[in-house]
C-alpha cells in the first residue's frame, strides 16, 4: 500500500508539471527497516596481497634524426631497454600502497609511489623524464659560459631539444570531515631553444642554452560537512635561470636573461549544498615578483627592477536543478591583474620620432568581469535543449583600447530518435566591441589608425556543429561531427579581417566478434584567414590570404588468434599544410606529413607470462621554404634548414609477468 | 533517376536495416518517468535485503563483471567510506525490494543503455563524491550536456581506465574528436603518447574557470609549466600578458610553435606601424625579413624582455 500511494503521489506531481529530481544519495537513504551489522557477505571476496605485472622491453632503433625520438622513444640509434610496470598492495585492513613505472630507461619515462589508509593518510612520490626533440641546427656560433663565441671557420650541430626531469611528493592527512595536504615537485630543465640577436655583422640565430629550476609547492586544508565544502589552499611556484645574460667577445650583455620570478596564491573555495541547489564560491589573492638585476648600461636608472604583479580573483556560482528536468546555472567572475612595477625611463638602441631615445616602461593591468547564465531543459529521455548567454568586459590600460565587451551565445539540440541513433545540433553566435578604438595611445606612437588588432578588434563569429552517433548494430558505431565558424572583423581595414574554420572528423568502430576489434578514422580541417597591410602608411595596399589544411588517417585492428595469440596493427596519417600568398604571391612549400605504423603480437607463455615483439615504423618530413641554409641571406646567420626527412624503425620484445 | 540517386537510395535502404533494437532489461517496457518513479517510491520505501549483499551475489556471482567490483576501491571490505562497508550493492543500485522475486522490479542501473536521467543516476555518485575534484561538477558544461559519471568512469573493475594517465586521453577523446586528430598537427603538446594529458590543464568534473581550466586563467595554466614566460617582464607584450591563446592554439597547430599563423602574417596583423612591419614580404627566404625567424631574426625576446634597452623586445 504505502508503494502504490508513493506512486500515486509522484504521479499526480508529475501531472502538475513538479516532479522533483531524484535524489539516490546515499545519505538519503531510508534505512529504519536495514541492519547493516548483519550482514556477513559470505559471497564477497576480499582480494589482498601484491597483485600487477612487470615488463622488461629490449629492442633496436634505427633512424639518426632526433625528432624521431618524441615518436620512438630513443633520440640515438642502437639498442634499448625499459622497464614498466604496476604493483598494487592490499592488507586487508585498509592499508595499500602501489609501485608504478613507465618506460624507464628510454628518453621519456615516470614512476609513482603511492601509500595509504582510506582516512587516516595518502602519500606519493613520483619521478618524470620528458624530453622533446626538435631538430639538429648548423651554427658558427657556440655558448661557453654565458658568452656566445663565433667563428668563421668551425661549424657545430647543436641539439634543439627540452628536456624535464621532475621529482616530486605529497602528503594527506585525514582527520573525520578534515584533511590537510602538502606537496612538492622540482623540476630541473636544460636543452637548446632557437634565439636571435642583432650583431654587429647582421642578425645572428643562435642555440640559446637552457638551464633552470622551478619548484612548486601547494599545501591547503579543507574540511566538509553534510552539506558544505571548504578549502583554504597556498600555491608557490619559484622560477630559477641558471643562463646569465648573453655576451659576445665584442660587446657585453646583448641579450638579456630569462628573470628568475616567484609567483604566490592564496585561494579559498567553498560549497554550499541545499536541497538541489548548490553555490560554490572562490577566492583567490596572488602576486608575481621578479626583481632581478637589470644590466647596467648608460641611461639605465635602476639597478634591479621592482617588478610586482597583484592578481585578484573572485568567482560565484549557482546551480540549481529546478525540477528533474530543467537544470539553471549562474556565474559570476571577476579577475584581476594590477601591475604595480615600478616605472622609469630608459635609453633605447633605436629612435622613434615620439618617444626620441628614451622610452619608459608600461606595466600592464587587465580586469575581467562576467556573468554566464546556463540552462538545460529535458524535454524527454531523447530530446534535450542547452544553452549559454555570457557577457564578458575586459578592461585594460595602455593599449589602443581600453575596453573590450563580448556576448556570446549558443544553443543544442540533443536528439535521440532511435535508441542507437543520437544527433546534435549546436549553434554559436558571439559579437565582441567596446571602446573607442585609439591608435595614438602611448603603446602605439606609430600606428596606422586603420590597423584594427585582432584580439581588440570588433567581431562577430558565427558557428554550427552537427553531431552524429549512430549505433545499428552492438558490435558496430559511427560518429560524424562537422563543425563550421567565421569570424568576421567587420570594421577592419587593416590586419586580420575575416577567418573561416570548417572541419570533419568521422569514426567508425567494429567489433564483430569477441576475437577482432577493427576502426577506421578520418579527420579534416580548412582554415582560411583574409588580411590586409599598408606598405606606405596610408590605406591598404597589399591582401594576404593564407589557406591552412590539416588531414589525419588512421585504421587499426586487433585479432585473438587463439587462446594465446593476439596480433594487430596500427596506421595512422597526418598531413598539415598552410598556403601563403601576398597579392598573386604564393609563399611555397610549408607542410609536414607523417606516416606512423605499428604492428604487434602479443603470445602468452603461461596465465603468467607473456611475450610481445612489436615493430614500429615513423616516416616524417617536413619543409619549410622560410628555412633556408646559414649564409644564405646576407646579413642573417641561421641555424641552417632545419627540416626533417627521416625514416626511423624500432622492433621491440617485451617479456611481462603477472603476479599470481 | 540517376546512377547516383539509385546509389544513395541503396545506400540509404542498407543503413535503414541496420537500425536494430539495443538490448532490453526486464523494466524495458517502463517509459522513463515511469522508471523514475517507481524508483524514486523504491527508495523511499528503503526495503534493503536483509543479508546486503549476499542477497544480490545469489544471482549474480557468476557475472565475473559483478565480481570484479571487489577488486576495485568501490568493493573494499576493510574501508569504512567503501559502498561495501555500508548497504553493500544496494548503496548504489538502490532497495532491493522484490527484484529477487523474478528480476522483474527495477533497479538503479547505469550507462547508456539506462532509461534513468542523467542526473538520476549521478545523484548517486554525487551522494558521496563532493569533494573538492567533484566541487564545479554541478555548473560544469558536462553536467549540463548530460554525461554521466559512468561515461568516463568504470566502477566495477581493478583500474578506471580514466584514472590511468596512459588512457585518460582515449576516454576524452572518444567524445572530443576534433582535440584527438589535433594532436597530430605538425606542431602540438605531446599528448598523442600520453606524456602530457588532458586532465593536466582541464578539469572534467568542471571549474569555475573558462574552458573548465585547472588554473584562474589561461595564463595562470600556461604557466604551470612555461614557469619561464611568467615574468612579469620590465617589458611586456600586451597580447602575451593579454592571453597565451591570442597567439597559440595549445591543442595543435599546422604551424610550429603551436602558433595560429606563421611569422611574418602573425606579426603584422598587429603592427602595421612605420613601413617596417608592414612592408611587403612577398616571399620567404629570401631576406631577413621571411628567411629564417622572420620578424623573430632581431625581436627574439617575444614573450618579454629584461633588458633595459629591450622595448621592442629584440635583446
Amino acid at each position: 500500500m504505502p508503494m502504490k500511494l508513493n506512486l500515486i503521489t509522484l504521479g499526480l506531481m508529475a501531472a502538475a508539471g513538479q516532479v522533483a529530481a531524484a535524489d539516490f544519495g546515499v545519505m538519503h537513504a531510508n534505512t529504519s527497516k536495514v541492519n547493516t551489522t548483519d550482514y556477513q557477505c559470505q559471497r564477497c571476496v576480499n582480494p589482498t596481497g601484491l597483485r600487477g605485472e612487470v615488463s622488461v622491453s629490449t629492442g633496436w632503433k634505427s633512424g639518426d634524426d632526433i625528432h624521431s625520438g618524441n615518436a620512438l622513444g630513443k633520440e640515438d640509434s642502437g639498442w634499448l631497454g625499459a622497464v614498466s610496470g604496476e604493483l598494487h598492495y592490499r592488507d586487508g585492513h585498509g592499508y595499500q600502497a602501489s609501485a608504478e613505472a613507465e618506460n624507464l630507461g628510454l628518453d621519456s619515462s615516470r614512476a609513482h609511489l603511492q601509500a595509504g589508509k582510506t582516512g587516516v593518510f595518502k602519500a606519493t612520490a613520483d619521478y618524470r623524464l620528458l624530453r622533446h626533440s626538435q631538430v639538429t641546427g648548423k651554427s658558427p656560433v657556440w655558448y661557453s659560459d654565458n658568452l656566445l663565441q663565433p667563428s668563421t671557420t668551425d661549424t657545430r650541430y647543436p641539439k634543439l631539444f627540452t628536456e624535464r626531469e621532475q621529482i616530486g611528493a605529497g602528503l594527506t592527512l585525514y582527520y573525520q570531515d578534515y584533511s590537510a595536504f602538502v606537496a612538492f615537485n622540482h623540476e630541473a630543465k636544460t636543452g637548446n631553444k632557437a634565439a636571435s640577436l642583432i650583431a654587429a655583422n647582421g642578425v645572428l640565430n643562435f642555440a640559446a642554452p637552457i638551464d633552470n629550476k622551478t619548484d612548486h609547492f601547494t599545501a591547503g586544508l579543507s574540511a566538509n560537512g553534510d552539506n558544505w565544502f571548504s578549502r583554504l589552499q597556498y600555491n608557490g611556484s619559484f622560477f630559477r635561470n641558471d643562463i646569465g645574460n648573453l655576451s659576445l667577445p665584442y660587446l657585453d650583455d646583448v641579450y638579456a636573461a630569462t628573470p628568475d620570478n616567484d609567483a604566490h596564491q592564496v585561494s579559498l573555495d567553498g560549497q554550499y549544498l541545499l536541497d538541489r541547489t548548490v553555490v560554490n564560491g572562490h577566492l583567490a589573492a596572488g602576486r608575481l615578483i621578479q626583481d632581478a638585476d637589470l644590466i647596467q648600461m648608460d641611461g639605465n636608472p635602476l639597478v634591479n627592477w621592482n617588478g610586482e604583479v597583484d592578481t585578484r580573483d573572485a568567482r560565484l556560482s549557482v546551480s540549481s536543478l529546478l525540477t528533474a528536468k530543467w537544470r539553471v546555472n549562474g556565474q559570476l567572475s571577476y579577475s584581476d591583474r594590477d601591475n604595480q612595477g615600478s616605472v622609469a625611463e630608459f635609453a633605447q638602441l633605436e629612435w622613434d620620432n615620439v618617444n626620441g631615445a628614451f622610452k619608459a616602461n608600461v606595466p600592464l593591468d587587465i580586469t575581467r568581469k562576467s556573468v554566464k547564465l546556463q540552462s538545460s531543459y529535458r524535454f524527454s529521455r531523447d530530446v534535450r535543449l542547452s544553452g549559454q548567454y555570457q557577457h564578458k568586459q575586459t578592461e585594460r590600460n595602455y593599449l589602443e583600447r581600453e575596453d573590450n565587451r563580448e556576448d556570446n551565445l549558443w544553443a543544442r539540440l540533443s536528439l535521440k530518435p532511435l535508441d542507437n541513433l543520437q544527433l546534435g545540433v549546436k549553434a554559436l553566435y558571439e559579437s565582441r566591441d567596446g571602446s573607442r578604438y585609439d591608435a595614438s595611445r602611448i603603446t602605439a606612437p606609430d600606428e596606422n589608425p586603420l590597423l584594427r588588432k585582432y584580439y581588440l578588434a570588433d567581431r562577430n563569429r558565427y558557428g554550427a556543429e552537427l553531431s552524429f552517433t549512430h549505433t545499428p548494430l552492438s558490435w558496430l558505431t559511427l560518429d560524424i561531427n562537422l563543425r563550421y565558424a567565421k569570424d568576421d572583423y567587420q570594421h577592419t581595414e587593416l590586419g586580420l579581417s575575416a577567418s573561416e574554420d570548417y572541419r570533419y572528423d568521422a569514426n567508425l568502430s567494429l567489433d564483430p566478434t569477441a576475437d577482432w576489434h577493427v576502426y577506421a578514422l578520418a579527420s579534416q580541417q580548412w582554415i582560411n584567414s583574409d588580411m590586409a597591410g599598408s606598405s606606405n602608411f596610408a590605406t591598404a595596399d597589399w591582401q594576404g590570404r593564407i589557406e591552412d589544411r590539416f588531414i589525419n588517417l588512421g585504421a587499426g585492428f586487433s585479432y585473438r588468434w587463439s587462446s594465446q595469440l593476439t596480433v594487430g596493427a596500427d596506421y595512422l596519417f597526418a598531413n598539415s599544410e598552410s598556403n601563403t600568398a601576398i597579392d598573386s604571391s604564393d609563399y611555397g612549400d610549408y607542410y609536414d606529413f607523417s606516416h606512423s605504423l605499428e604492428l604487434y603480437g602479443r603470445y602468452a607463455l603461461s596465465e603468467q607470462m607473456w611475450l610481445k615483439l612489436s615493430y614500429r615504423y615513423e616516416r616524417y618530413y617536413d619543409t619549410d621554404d622560410a628555412q633556408v641554409a646559414v649564409d644564405v641571406i646576407t646579413g642573417l646567420t641561421t641555424l641552417g634548414k632545419l627540416d626533417h626527412n627521416y625514416n626511423a624503425h624500432l622492433l621491440m620484445l617485451s617479456f611481462s609477468y603477472k603476479l599470481p | 533517376m540517376s546512377r547516383i540517386v539509385k546509389v544513395a537510395m541503396l545506400g540509404a535502404g542498407v543503413f535503414l536495416s541496420l537500425i536494430t533494437p539495443v538490448k532490453a532489461t526486464p523494466w524495458d517496457n517502463l517509459s522513463s518517468e515511469q522508471l523514475e518513479q517507481q524508483l524514486q517510491a523504491k527508495f523511499a520505501e528503503g526495503n534493503y535485503s536483509p543479508k546486503g549483499a549476499d542477497s544480490c551475489l545469489m544471482c549474480h556471482k557468476k557475472d565475473p563483471k559483478v565480481m570484479a567490483l571487489f577488486d576495485s576501491t568501490h568493493g573494499r571490505l576493510d574501508n569504512s567510506k567503501s559502498p561495501m562497508a555500508g548497504l553493500q550493492c544496494e548503496a548504489c543500485h538502490g532497495p532491493l525490494g522484490n527484484h529477487n522475486r523474478g528480476g522483474k522490479e527495477p533497479m538503479i542501473d547505469f550507462g547508456p543503455d539506462s532509461k534513468l536521467s542523467a542526473a538520476s543516476q549521478n545523484s548517486v555518485c554525487l551522494g558521496c563524491h563532493q569533494q573538492a575534484k567533484t566541487q564545479e561538477w554541478h555548473s560544469s558544461v558536462h553536467n549540463l550536456e548530460g554525461i554521466t559519471c559512468v561515461s568516463c568512469h568504470q566502477i566495477h573493475t581493478a583500474n578506471d581506465p580514466v584514472l590511468d594517465h596512459k588512457q585518460v586521453n582515449e576516454v576524452c577523446s572518444k567524445c572530443h574528436r576534433q582535440e584527438k586528430a589535433d594532436m597530430h598537427k605538425r606542431s602540438s603538446h605531446p599528448l598523442q603518447w600520453n606524456e602530457m594529458t588532458c586532465i593536466d590543464c582541464h578539469n572534467p568534473h568542471g571549474s569555475a574557470n573558462d574552458k573548465a581550466l585547472k588554473r584562474a586563467t589561461v595564463n595562470d595554466t600556461c604557466y604551470s609549466c612555461h614557469a619561464d614566460k611568467r615574468g612579469p617582464f620590465l617589458w611586456e607584450h600586451a597580447p602575451v600578458t593579454e592571453d597565451c591563446t591570442s597567439c597559440h592554439n595549445p591543442h595543435g597547430s599546422v604551424n610550429d610553435n603551436l602558433l595560429k599563423q606563421k611569422a611574418p602574417q602573425l606579426c603584422q596583423q598587429c603592427h602595421v606601424d612605420d613601413g617596417h612591419a608592414s612592408r611587403v614580404v612577398s616571399q620567404p627566404g629570401v631576406d631577413a625579413f621571411g628567411g629564417g625567424r622572420s620578424c623573430l631574426n632581431c625581436h627574439s625576446q617575444i614573450h618579454g624582455s629584461n633588458h633595459p634597452a629591450g622595448s621592442n623586445f629584440s635583446r
